[in-house]
């Protein structure tokens, strides 16, 4: 029985170094709490905030018909009205703030002629307010954070695998377990307040358009310690990534390809998305594109490869050179001049619009003192995320639950009280870890994976059913029940173990996909990322409700462990009834 | 619609790749596997299939699988690579970044490294809140070509400097980070002088970061426009200053007179103007190995029906170390007064040894000096041309093993990798063995260029065992800068044995047998 090799005791502890971690922890650290950052990647290399390409919102002063609330009815619109209001609300009246405070500590946006601001429209947003870095607005938001948290005293913890939150007799946090991938040791922390900061799920997809590790761990040790889950069903789909040439495959087409101008062809050469949305055309919102090309492919009018054809050969060369430079380098890297000629794409996972159930701090609803920021919480951006919300997001839940996890830490340190680690519970974690590890023989970790990676892209992707949705879950249920139990990784070495890190990234991918089956199961309607082929339409009368899921460890199979439930979405500004949706009564 | 591939071909590859586990391997070693191909596959996709298929557990780290993260960088055939973005072919060699410590096999540790060095430099900016400032778009081109840098440790992983004295040069990322900063136009913190501190001039400018960036970013531009904002701020080291001073006062970058650089052509009789000028450069003038050189590439230009001219104490320097220098506005100058002379005298030709000279003259010259329609051609393609049209023939001096050293003015800048080695092929006898790493991935940059005597015979010394590694007797090479750095790195290292020659040399002997 291995032990416990290292107590980390700190105030706050973030789980995650992408941009939404890196916020956080900067902020918390401000307040004189001790603030450690763990992150199962390298910091500032980690999630997708590296790897984001357009925009980011929230310019309102310089189109004179811009405002807060335009923002906040574009995201509830596009969300499919979803969203918590009271986020929403929080959310575009603090993105300004952010892109100031991105050029306070040494980003710098694209600037016009006139000195001000380039602004980009994306889709679904009325009017252009999104600042950007030619199409690398996320490297350079990046470099910005890096820059901030290096001069703060934020202790970094670079590839630990935090695996499990630790909750006291009270209900509240305590700490988490983790594992340190480079050596396997076991650290436990004693933690006053926890951000999660561990992005989406995109990756229990084959084609994804996410960080690498992006598979949900942080929702399942929120669902594990007892919080609730919302809209999982709800997976955005990047309606633009590459498809041909397949070494990019799963990449994005950036969202700013389109915004720039760019069109959607099938192998007929038709610009489809004229039959479908004669308004909007490409910077239709993303489902809506990404249901277009499937509804291509089911009309069979795919190309042989596969895809469809995005194509900007009419665009000026030397507009596409300075507009969309790294589109541009990495497509030609394999191949594609895309100046003079079209490539293909194919919708691919891409955001995780739900997520754990927050209040305005940030603070699940559940849990004192777990926080849920970037793309672990859930609410803002209800069934359908705009392009650009998502890095202003993760500046404004940053900044807010890195301070309410501060004032909580400071409160409890002043109170005198001190954590209690559940032993049992860190007992109980010890062996789930390293389990893997030390059975003798059993199934392989990878092949599991890429089995699960092919059940999802099957049964529970862009086009659902109920009858695939049933199978998908029966066949997780096995999976979990059946194989989980008996992975086992090739070496016992704990030194940066590959197959080690996918055989607990397992217990994630499988849990929380059978949570979206689940939710996309409950829903019986289409709307906004979740289409369902045996109910296309979108049922405003019975379906403005969010689907919240939350664990029962009593279950024997995990679609048993899984409870969701349907409540009304929560409305403070813009009723239903205000914003004209249709079908609302009968 | 299910993934598959849509090729229905179907092929596999070989990939070699370094294992080392410390927990519980001795030492390193290479196994080799095989991946199936698929058009465009990528070093990450193979490792991913070699992982499931052949259960090899390779240690790798993935990240945004975008290029935009900079965390999967490994070195491929020895030159680094975001293994997301590397195409795989057959007979790769996949290794871990060089100058870190290796967690297992291509997972390197660049934490505390990383923490240390942005905590050092104070990257990004002091923080004074201060809202939306307008600025040009201009004004900000330079600071945005850098931001696509992902800080994947690339360039440091092959950057001589760093390699072989960190203390005296901070690394191209980090110093690609402070330039960024520089051109800012929000920027509040003296960035020149952090840049001059931690090393701007330690830089020799070898290209090897900017040849191999993945994100093709032109890092070695990057240092010049510091330079350049450097001289501006008036922000120099001393030793800067003397080379200023020793070009503007004695037209010889290393300060040797006119007289003592013409010594060499004394009793060849070469008129004095002509056609094609034959410019001896500064490089090759300065030093009494270098002036042998320059005699036998008179002859054998002459034996092979060349008619030269030359300018004896007249020549002047081509100016190349002031524009690399940052002095923008003294190379202008320089620039105009040489090309004026050369239009008074008549020249249609240049042919020079130095290849740092000729990429001045072809590639700065008509940028700074307007264009003056002067071809200019090394002395190695001249001779090139003539074995070509068998004009020479080279004659065998007995077997010989020999290792080619590219110069880095003539690799990187002047894209000649083949040219040198086809001459090389031409002399019977000889047989080329390569250095382990490949030719763009070590070369040592032009020894003149280094301000810091420190860095440049440090940097020599180890390429100096890398070119010893083969086995070969004598290393040739085409820059009498390097041959000059090899030949104090040989006596250091008490490697005298080794053999040390210009490329020049050695075809001129071969046509004497």
């Amino acid at each position: 029985m291995p032990e416990v090799d290292e107590v980390i005791e700190t105030d706050v502890l973030v789980v995650g170094g992408g941009g939404a971690g890196i916020v956080a922890a900067i902020e918390a650290a401000k307040h004189g709490v001790e603030v450690t950052l763990a992150v199962k990647g390298l910091i500032g290399h980690s999630g997708c905030t590296p790897a984001a390409l357009g925009g980011i919102a929230g310019f309102y002063v310089r189109d004179p018909r811009d405002s807060w609330w335009q923002h906040f009815c574009d995201t509830v619109l596009g969300g499919s009205f979803l969203s918590d209001q009271a986020l929403v609300e929080v959310f575009v009246k603090e993105a300004p703030m952010a892109l100031f405070a991105l050029e306070d500590w040494g980003c710098i946006w694209d600037r016009d002629e006139d000195g001000g601001p380039y602004l980009r429209q994306f889709g679904g947003h009325t009017y252009a307010r999104s600042v950007s870095s030619g199409d690398r607005s996320g490297s350079e938001m990046i470099k910005g954070l890096k820059a901030r948290l290096v001069r703060s005293p934020v202790r970094v913890l670079d590839e630990v695998n935090v695996t499990k939150l630790l909750i006291d007799a009270r209900g509240e946090v305590a700490g988490a377990t983790a594992v340190s991938v480079r050596d396997g040791k076991f650290i436990v922390f004693k933690a006053k307040a926890v951000v999660l900061a561990t992005g989406g799920m995109g990756r229990v997809f084959p084609l994804a358009y996410t960080g690498d590790w992006n598979v949900g761990d942080g929702y399942y040790m929120a669902m594990l310690a007892g919080a609730r889950v919302v809209d999982l069903e709800m997976l955005q789909w990047h309606p633009t990534a590459i498809w041909w040439p397949p070494g990019l495959r799963g990449m994005a087409g950036s969202e700013a390809l389109r915004s720039e101008g760019g069109r959607l062809y099938n192998k007929h050469g038709e610009r489809f998305m004229i039959k479908y949305s004669p308004e909007w055309l490409e910077v239709a919102t993303r489902d809506f594109i990404s249901r277009s090309i499937y509804r291509e492919y089911m009309a069979g009018n795919a190309t042989e490869r596969g895809g469809v054809y995005l194509s900007l050969t009419h665009i000026p060369p030397e507009v596409i050179e300075k507009r969309l430079p790294s589109m541009f380098a990495n497509i030609k890297s394999v191949g594609i001049d895309i100046r003079t000629e079209p490539f293909e794409i194919t919708p691919a996972a891409h955001y995780t619009d739900g997520g754990v159930v927050v209040n305005v701090m940030f603070e699940s609803e559940d849990i004192p003192g777990l926080y849920a920021v970037g793309e672990t919480a859930g609410g803002i951006h209800g069934g359908n995320r705009l392009g650009s919300n998502s890095l202003p997001d993760l500046m404004v839940t940053g900044i807010r639950a890195g301070q309410a996890a501060s004032i909580r830490a400071t409160r409890l340190k002043k109170a005198g009280m001190v954590a209690k680690v559940p032993q049992d519970q860190v007992k109980e974690e010890m062996q789930r870890v390293f389990a893997p590890l030390e059975r003798g023989d059993g199934i392989s970790p990878l092949e599991l994976r890429d089995r699960h990676l092919d059940l999802m892209w099957k049964y529970v992707s862009v086009i659902r059913d109920g009858k695939g949705l049933g199978q998908a879950v029966a066949e997780m249920d096995a999976m979990w029940s059946q194989e989980l139990p008996k992975v086992r990784v090739s070496d016992g070495s704990k030194t940066w173990n590959y197959e080690w890190l996918e055989a607990l990234d397992l217990y994630p991918r499988l849990f929380m996909s059978q949570a979206m089956a689940l939710s996309a199961l409950l829903r019986t309607e289409s709307r906004a990322n979740h289409y369902r082929e045996d109910y296309p339409d979108t049922d405003n009368k019975n379906w403005l409700k969010n689907i919240e899921v939350t664990y029962d460890p009593s279950a024997s199979s995990l679609s048993k462990m899984i409870k969701t439930t349907a409540r009304p979405v929560r409305v403070t500004l813009l009723t239903p009834e205000e914003a004209g949706l249709p079908g609302l009564a009968d | 619609m299910t993934i598959v591939s849509a090729t229905a071909e179907t092929k596999t590859i070989k990939l070699t790749v370094y294992r080392f586990n410390p927990e519980t391997d001795a030492e390193p070693r290479y196994e080799t596997y095989e991946a199936e191909w698929l058009p465009s596959l990528t070093a990450i996709m193979a490792l991913t299939y070699i992982n499931k298929h052949s259960r090899a557990n390779i240690a790798f780290r993935r990240g945004c699988r975008e290029a935009g993260c900079g965390a999967c960088t490994i070195s491929v055939n020895g030159v680094p690579a975001l293994a997301c973005r590397a195409l795989a072919q057959d007979g790769d060699v996949l290794e871990p970044l060089k100058g870190y410590p290796v967690i297992r096999d291509l997972v390197i540790d660049r934490t505390q490294q990383t923490a240390e060095m942005f905590r050092k430099i104070k990257y990004g900016r002091e923080g004074k809140p201060i809202g939306f400032i307008p600025a040009k778009p201009e004004a900000i081109g330079v600071s945005r070509a850098l931001t696509i840098c992902a800080d994947c440790h690339g360039c440091n992983s092959i950057c001589p400097p760093w390699l072989e004295s960190p203390a005296r040069f901070v690394g191209p990322m980090y110093l690609a980070n402070i330039i960024r900063a520089m051109f800012n136009p929000l920027e509040e913190y003296d960035r020149v002088a952090q840049a001059v501190d931690m090393g701007l001039y330690n830089c020799t400018l070898c290209r090897a970061c900017t040849t191999s960036c993945p994100k093709d970013i032109e890092i070695t531009e990057s240092m010049i426009l510091a330079r350049q904002r450097a001289v501006e701020e008036d922000v120099l080291p001393e030793e800067v200053r003397e080379i200023r001073r020793n070009i503007l006062e004695t037209d010889s970058l290393y300060g040797v007179c006119g007289k003592e650089r013409a010594s060499w052509a004394t009793d060849l009789g070469i008129p004095k103007s002509g056609k094609t000028l034959f410019f001896a450069s500064c490089e090759y003038s300065a030093t009494e190995g270098g002036r042998a050189v320059l005699a036998r590439a008179a002859e054998l230009l002459q034996k092979a029906g060349s008619s030269l001219s030359y300018l004896y104490e007249e020549e002047q320097c081509c100016g190349a170390p002031l524009y690399f220098y940052g002095f923008q506005k003294e190379f202008r100058e320089k620039a105009a007064k040489v090309q004026k002379l050369l239009k008074e005298t008549g020249v249609e030709e240049i042919i020079t040894p130095s290849p740092a000279c000729a990429y001045t003259f072809r590639e700065l010259y008509p940028k700074y000096a307007g264009d003056s329609n002067i071809q200019v051609r090394t002395v190695l393609e001249v001779i090139l041309e003539k074995i070509r049209s068998k004009a020479i023939s080279l004659k065998a001096m007995g077997n010989r093993k020999v290792v080619f050293h590219d110069p880095a003015f003539l690799s990187r800048f002047l894209g000649m990798v083949e040219e040198p080695r086809e001459i090389l092929a031409s002399i019977p006898g000889i047989s080329l063995v390569e250095p382990k790493y490949y030719w763009g991935a070590n070369t040592m940059g032009d020894g003149g260029l280094g301000a810091s005597e420190e860095v440049n015979s440090k940097i020599a010394q180890a390429r100096l065992r890398q070119l010893a590694e083969g086995g070969a007797e004598t290393i040739v090479t085409a820059s009498a800068a390097d041959s000059a750095r090899l030949k104090q790195a040989a006596q250091a290292l008490g490697r005298e044995d080794m053999e040390i020659v210009d490329l020049i040399e050695l075809v001129a002997r071969a046509l004497e047998v």
